[in-house]
């Protein structure tokens, strides 16, 4: 080793280190730049893409073949008492059905659960997913679990009004077994679109858009058929077997007046577990081999205790709801029954006067996943493609009014998921702000203000570099994903859900292009350097060979070769 | 802040092969699957594999090295077996931190089977750089043992400690599994470096003792840095990330990497560079024939050949030449080894211009070999005139494009109808000329009495060893005359 070698060595350690920390903050600036640190929401968006699209990849023909299809499968006790399930009009699935065999487009996104989140089952109230310019104007309704309902109708009150209690329960509840769809209230306008109650619009009867009635203000698809049943019935006695609509395929009046419940068998008790498999749609998350077991669901408690009165305005209710028979919620005390009209009111379950609706305040819940031990740490929404076209069509159509439905097909977007995918500034996930407690509001402050919306990590960032990479920025970029399969989503689904492929080519395409930025930066001042050059009357040495030269007339003029050697040109003075 | 800025250019440019390795790194991150060995969330395979790459392009001893008066073997064969052994060493390590860690046999397994290939191969690659002189001492093999029992054992013993302590009485592992990585990463650049030393270089500088006649005494002060600057520098990354660094923030650990073996193996700097000048000609650019009338002073003269420096013609090669690369440093005392005997005198850099040599950057003060450093010896005035004679001299080097990063002043020009240019672009070397500098493609020209040589410089290849340019052979008057 030569002393100058050696002397590098012992230079280089002693003087490299320092200036070599400067580019490498420099370096980490950047990438810490990347790291998104939101304000504690509670929940993280850690995943957002088309989960029927993501299905078709590597998919196993043969397995589809031999019965990976999803069949919705309704409950029997339900068939019996309410009839049986009817998918939409015209399509022969339910929305679910649809989702999980790829035959719609399907957005679903995936939050995690923040370290200092309790761990109860996301529900409908803790997270809104939204359709919008610059604020949320369309809200839609992300599939959500269904419920196994045994209804507790007690109190001191008489029996008719148990029965009306009663008569409107298991109309609602057979109407949901027998759509698929999950009731959250509204108007009887709303109650009409949410049970297909209503043909598509006759006017367009041939061209419309729609494939089923009711896709117009968006109603949560269930992820498997509910069940539901009367419990303790006694005085309010149960309705018969009747075969509700089983005349026919489409749904008709007896559909909804010949709806009951049956009674619930010893063993179906709030708390116990479900008698058999539910027959939800098989949601599989990339966890590798830590696929929590399969847990069969339990049976909740719907307590209505009906109170005495006089007359019908004096009858007061209370409801409260025990999600798989514990921690039990208060939803109502002391309720009137029966509303009365109020002057100016809006839309809502109290619109207008008739009885309370207490089905629309029973809590739904988005699903829960996560490897095994840790079960409840993501929820997984998935968002129909017809809700997000409905919401496109109504913000950006020609009358562009978020509250009036769409009653023709029209042009424009049918890939909503993708639509959204592309623009994810239109889309919001909003959960409520955990410090919205702790600061004071301001007077006449908007609700959205206490909203944190979880969608800003897909994008804009600096320069708008989010949208290049990773759907849900870097940190996220790695999370798990899940799918309507039976199958857990292989690596290759999940790295096309993050695009991790975009990050891969963006990162090592932007270095490339920084380097040739720099060097010809550096370099552009030579663009316009004049070249020196010097002046001299005769070159000694061989001729040269001007060839091709473009300058060789040039030279030949100048030059003259009087002198006997004369090289490139040269002029005797 | 010029000077900091032009040494970030510097290292960015000297480093420029880690800089690449770290980007390929973040690149393939976002492939590798979830479930893949490299995506471990303690991010022990990802930092070996970042370790890895970069010794297989920088893998330097971290010792003295051999007497420098002694002359290394060259073997392609054995460059290449070391490479390999060194680039598999830090698997080795990992094994068994890994099968400590978790209790899994084939890891061991696979640790001990790298450790021996490891042995194997640098034993294949033993004449690489090996020099003659082998004073008595401690066996190289008793070395390698002793430090490769050391290193398995340390390592096994902190991935046990790292590992899965449940118990009534503990609750999970008994340090934190960041500690271990941190040691796992210090371990792997020491290693690497041990391994590209030998136990022969210390016996000879040993033997040698040093120049003031105590004895020599090893710098521990290397092996130090790189176990400790790494381990360390990888526990405060990730406390300032929260503690949670994972696959995740795998680049961050890849950066960490390559920074330190930036610091701990940098780009080795050479003691000369070969030169040679091209003649060259015209090729064009000559202006139309003269008019017969004299034109008036303010107009451009006619008829004289403008010389363009891109626009030429190579016609022969002459003059190589090799030039010392200078430093600020004073190599006695880094190196205060004695020497074994009488050196021969340093050979003469002398050009016909001057003193040439590669001279430290004036700004950053750092070690440069691109630009040339010609201290002018035989200062002449332009022109003289004597009782017989009158004689009219110029020389001047053009230099088309100046570097990038300085700023460009602009030439006060002679004539109104001169074109300018800048003061870099065109030296004019007169008798109050004390230096002027030479980069690859410049073009001296030497006029006299009208009549022009032109010759262009190109720079060869850095030459690191002195042996190399000892070997060189200036040309010989035999070289050009036909004897016989």
């Amino acid at each position: 080793m030569s002393t100058r070698a050696y002397e590098f060595e012992r230079r280089g350690r002693r003087h490299a280190a320092v200036p070599l920390l400067l580019p490498a903050l420099l370096l980490m600036i950047p990438t810490l730049g990347c790291i998104d640190t939101p304000e504690e929401p509670g929940w993280l968006m850690v995943g957002a893409y088309d989960a029927a699209t993501l299905m078709t990849i590597g998919r196993d023909l043969t397995a589809e073949e031999s019965g990976h299809q999803y069949v919705w499968t309704p409950f029997p006790g339900m068939t019996k008492s309410c009839g049986p399930a009817k998918a939409p009009d015209g399509v022969g699935v339910y929305e679910s059905e649809a989702v999980a065999n790829s035959l719609s487009p399907a957005l679903a996104i995936v939050l995690e659960r923040g370290e200092s989140t309790d761990s109860e089952p996301l529900s409908r109230d803790e997270v809104r997913v939204a359709l919008g310019d610059d604020q949320p104007q369309f809200l839609l309704q992300p599939a959500v679990s269904p419920r196994y309902i045994t209804v507790h109708i007690e109190g001191e009150g008489n029996a008719h009004h148990k029965q009306l209690v009663r008569t409107q329960l298991q109309m609602e509840l057979c109407m949901e077994h027998k759509t698929g769809r999950g009731w959250i209230g509204g108007d009887g306008s709303n109650l009409r679109q949410a049970f297909l109650l209503d043909p598509p619009d006759q006017a367009n009867w041939g061209s419309d858009r729609r494939y089923f009635g009711g896709q117009r203000d968006p109603i949560p698809p269930l992820l498997g058929p509910p069940d539901a049943c009367l419990a303790d019935a006694g005085e309010v006695g149960l309705g018969g077997d009747s075969g509700a609509g089983a005349g026919a395929l489409d749904l008709v009046p007896s559909d909804v007046w010949g709806a009951s419940l049956r009674g619930c068998e010893i063993e179906e008790q709030a708390g116990a577990l479900l008698g058999r498999d539910p027959g939800q749609i098989p949601l599989k998350m990339s966890v590798g081999e830590d696929q929590p077991r399969p847990v069969r669901p339990k049976w909740d408690k719907l307590l209505v205790s009906v109170g005495a009165g006089r007359t019908d305005d004096d009858v007061n209710v209370d409801l409260s709801y025990a999600k798989d028979g514990v921690n039990e919620e208060v939803l109502l005390t002391e309720h009137p029954l029966f509303d009365r009209p109020e002057e100016g009111s809006g839309s809502g379950w109290s619109a207008g006067a008739g009885m309370t609706d207490m089905l629309a305040r029973v809590p739904f819940s988005y699903p829960m996943m996560g490897p095994a031990g840790d079960t409840e740490r993501y929820a997984v929404l998935i968002i129909p493609n017809w809700q997000i076209v409905e919401g496109l069509r109504r913000l950006y159509g020609p009358e562009a009014d978020p509250d009036k439905p769409r009653a023709t097909a029209g042009g424009g977007v049918q890939y909503g998921v993708g639509w959204v995918l592309d623009h994810p500034e239109l889309l919001f996930v909003q959960v409520p702000d955990p410090n919205a407690e702790e600061a004071e509001p301001e007077e006449g402050e908007p609700e959205t203000e206490t909203w944190l919306d979880l969608t800003e990590i897909m994008g804009g960032g600096t320069w708008g570099l989010r949208n290049w990479g990773y759907t849900v920025g870097m940190l996220s970029g790695r999370k798990p994903i899940a799918l309507p399969s039976r199958d857990a989503p292989s690596w290759e689904q999940a790295s096309v859900a993050h695009r991790a492929k975009h990050q891969s080519l963006f990162l090592g395409c932007a270095a490339v292009l920084a380097f040739l930025a720099l060097a010809g930066l550096r370099r552009l001042p030579d663009l316009w350097a004049k070249i020196p050059e010097e002046r001299v009357d005769y070159w000694p040495g061989a001729l040269a060979d001007q060839g091709d030269d473009p300058d060789k007339k040039a030279g030949d003029q100048g030059g003259g070769g009087d002198e006997g050697g004369g090289g490139g040109g040269g002029e005797g003075k | 802040m010029r000077r900091y800025k032009n040494i970030l250019f510097r290292r960015f440019k000297d480093n420029l092969d880690l800089v690449t390795v770290w980007v390929l790194l973040v690149s393939i991150q976002p492939m590798i699957p979830e479930d893949h060995v490299l995506a471990q969330g303690d991010l022990g395979p990802w930092l070996t594999l970042s370790l890895s790459i970069v010794a297989l392009l920088r893998a330097r001893h971290l010792g003295a090295g051999p007497h420098p008066m002694l002359t290394k073997r060259r073997s392609w064969f054995g460059w290449f077996m070391r490479r390999v052994a060194v680039v598999l060493a830090p698997w080795s390590v990992l094994f068994w931190y890994e099968g400590a860690n978790t209790l899994t046999p084939t890891y061991l397994g696979l640790a001990i089977l790298i450790l021996l290939a490891s042995v194997v191969l640098l034993g294949m690659g033993r004449n690489f750089q090996r020099t003659g002189w082998n004073p008595p001492g401690m066996r190289a093999w008793v070395v390698w043992g002793l430090m490769g029992i050391f290193v398995a054992f340390s390592l096994a013993f902190v991935g046990a400690l790292c590992g899965d302590f449940s118990s009534p009485w503990t609750d999970g592992s008994l340090i934190p599994e960041w500690f271990g990585i941190a040691a796992l990463t210090g371990t792997g650049y020491l290693v690497i470096g041990m391994m590209s030393g030998r136990a022969r270089n210390h016996r000879q500088r040993k033997a040698a003792g040093r120049r003031d006649g105590r004895p020599h005494r090893a710098d521990v002060f290397p092996a130090l840095l790189a176990f400790a600057g790494p381990a360390v520098g990888y526990a405060l990354l990730n406390r300032i990330l929260g503690g949670t660094l994972d696959f995740s923030q795998a680049y961050a650990g890849a950066l960490h990497v390559v920074v330190w073996a930036a610091v701990l193996w940098p780009r080795p700097e050479p003691v000369a560079r070969a030169c040679v000048l091209h003649e060259v000609i015209p090729a064009g650019g000559g202006d139309k024939e003269a008019r017969a009338a004299a034109a008036s002073f303010e107009r451009p003269p006619e008829g004289a050949l403008r010389f363009n420096p891109l626009r030429s013609k190579r016609i022969l090669v002459v003059h190589p030449w090799m030039i010392p690369v200078h430093s600020s440093r004073i190599d006695k005392l880094d190196d205060p080894v004695r020497d074994l005997w009488r050196k021969r005198p340093p050979f003469l850099p002398h050009h016909i211009l001057g003193e040439a040599a590669f001279e430290p950057d004036p700004v950053t003060r750092m070690t440069q070999w691109d630009v040339i450093h010609v201290k002018m010896s035989n200062r002449q005035d332009v022109g003289s005139v004597n009782a017989d004679d009158a004689q009219s001299r110029r020389i001047v080097v053009l230099r088309p494009f100046p570097p990038p990063g300085k700023r460009r002043r602009r030439r006060v020009a002679t004539y109104r109808w001169d074109e300018g240019g800048t003061m870099d672009s065109l030296q004019v070397v007169d008798a109050t000329t004390e230096s002027a500098t030479l980069m690859d493609g410049d073009v001296l020209v030497l006029s006299s009495e009208g009549v022009a040589r032109a010759f262009e410089v190109e720079l060869g290849a850095p030459l690191y060893e002195m042996a190399d340019v000892e070997a060189f052979r200036p040309p010989q008057l035999e070289d050009y005359v036909k004897v016989g």
